[in-house]
């Protein structure tokens, strides 16, 4: 009885008003009056998959021993050389999932009769969540962005994505994960300007167990906008055949680019 | 012997100094700071980063082009930077952490114009907590 007071008392003062910025507290989607998460929202919290790290080498996934042993060896050489392997987005790469939600630049989601999109500012990634009831494909093709489902519980919206490329890492600090990785997100307003996602990973591959963050957006400002984001429009920091990441010099004839 | 160009080693951690979003910065030495005086010679205010092209003479009359390598438009445009924050000619004392292996080229921390106003970088815009 206690958990349902407070996703009502959330839907009822959401319903009385409408948010600063002029967006409607709550929206009409198929036949539901559900809380306004569209809108164009703002990262907290640091680029890591856990949003509460900023060093790399604070981060603990809960790899099994051999990944473990592969992801501390990978993370103190690039404390200590500076350089990073791991890294696909240097070469414009998109991040895919669950990268991407991390949303280092500003992410915005759209809430359309059986359809949530979300879009990433950052290598304008799309993902298109489908709210109507289906299932994931029998024999998904493997993808950046994976295919997600989802469903209203109340005021959370929770997505679950299949089908995700095995060689795209979890973030900056180049934490890989498997193509049999499940993710499960839990999306809800925390009040009219704050959106919370709990994710959590699956990964029967490369985990011993499911590892689950939060992260919190703030709602954008009235009048900010998302960016044009193309990559190879001046991409000077070429992955090198070593596979760390290079910087393309100008000028200077004499010097060796 | 380039006079223009100082050297200072900061004793902070590594994780200290701009943070940019499209790769890690690792390349760079965040462990110092180089301070170049020049002219700024190109400002590219592009995706994946903005890039301050700088040209920095020595006593000699040698002059080194520096490739200096910021933020992104997505992120400094919210702490209020635009693609006519710098132009071509503008003289500027600009604060970087070098590349590690010595070439020309390093992430901004901050430029000082002429006048004394300092144009910063913040690791991320508001609210991040980064």
């Amino acid at each position: 009885m206690k958990k349902y007071l407070v996703p009502l008392g959330l839907i009822l003062s959401l319903a009385a008003a409408q948010f600063a910025n002029g967006a409607e507290a709550t929206v009409s989607v198929d036949g539901k009056r559900l809380p306004n998460i569209g809108g164009v929202w703002i990262r907290t919290g640091s680029f890591l998959f856990d949003p509460a790290v900023r060093n790399p080498l604070l981060l603990k996934p809960p790899y099994k021993p051999d990944w473990m042993k592969d992801f501390d060896a990978h993370r103190k050489r690039v404390a200590e050389t500076g350089v990073n392997t791991q890294d696909p987005t240097a070469g414009c790469l998109p991040p895919g999932m669950p990268r991407m939600m991390s949303a280092v630049y500003p992410m915005e989601v759209l809430l359309t009769p059986g359809q949530v999109t979300i879009i990433t500012e950052w290598m304008g990634q799309i993902r298109r969540v489908y709210t109507d009831g289906r299932g994931h494909p029998e024999d998904p093709d493997i993808t950046y962005v994976g295919h997600s489902t989802g469903k209203w519980e109340g005021d959370v919206l929770v997505i679950e994505t299949v089908a995700m490329k095995g060689d795209t890492m979890l973030d900056q600090s180049g934490m890989k994960h498997s193509d049999q990785i499940r993710v499960v997100e839990r999306l809800r307003l925390l009040d009219p300007q704050r959106l919370e996602n709990e994710l959590t990973l699956h990964d029967p591959v490369a985990f011993t167990a499911p590892w689950t963050v939060k992260r919190v957006f703030n709602r954008a400002k009235p009048g900010e906008e998302m960016r044009e984001f193309v990559c190879m429009e001046n991409n000077r920091n070429p992955i090198k055949p070593d596979g760390s990441v290079g910087v393309i010099l100008q000028g200077n004839e004499s010097t060796p680019k | 012997m380039r006079k223009k160009v100082m050297t200072v080693v900061l004793m902070t951690l590594a994780t200290a100094g701009p943070v940019a979003a499209h790769h890690s910065f690792s390349m760079f030495d965040l462990k110092k700071e180089v301070v170049l005086q020049g002219v700024v010679k190109e400002f590219q205010w592009t995706n994946p980063h903005i890039w301050v092209q700088v040209l920095v003479t020595d006593e000699a009359g040698k002059t080194i082009e520096w490739s200096i390598e910021g933020n992104s438009p997505s992120t400094l445009s919210r702490q209020g930077w635009s693609k006519r924050t710098l132009v071509s000619g503008e003289k500027i004392t600009l604060t970087m952490h070098p590349l590690r292996d010595g070439s020309p080229g390093g992430s901004l921390v901050q430029i000082v114009r002429a006048d004394g106003s300092v144009v910063g970088e913040k690791a991320v815009y508001v609210g991040s907590g980064d």
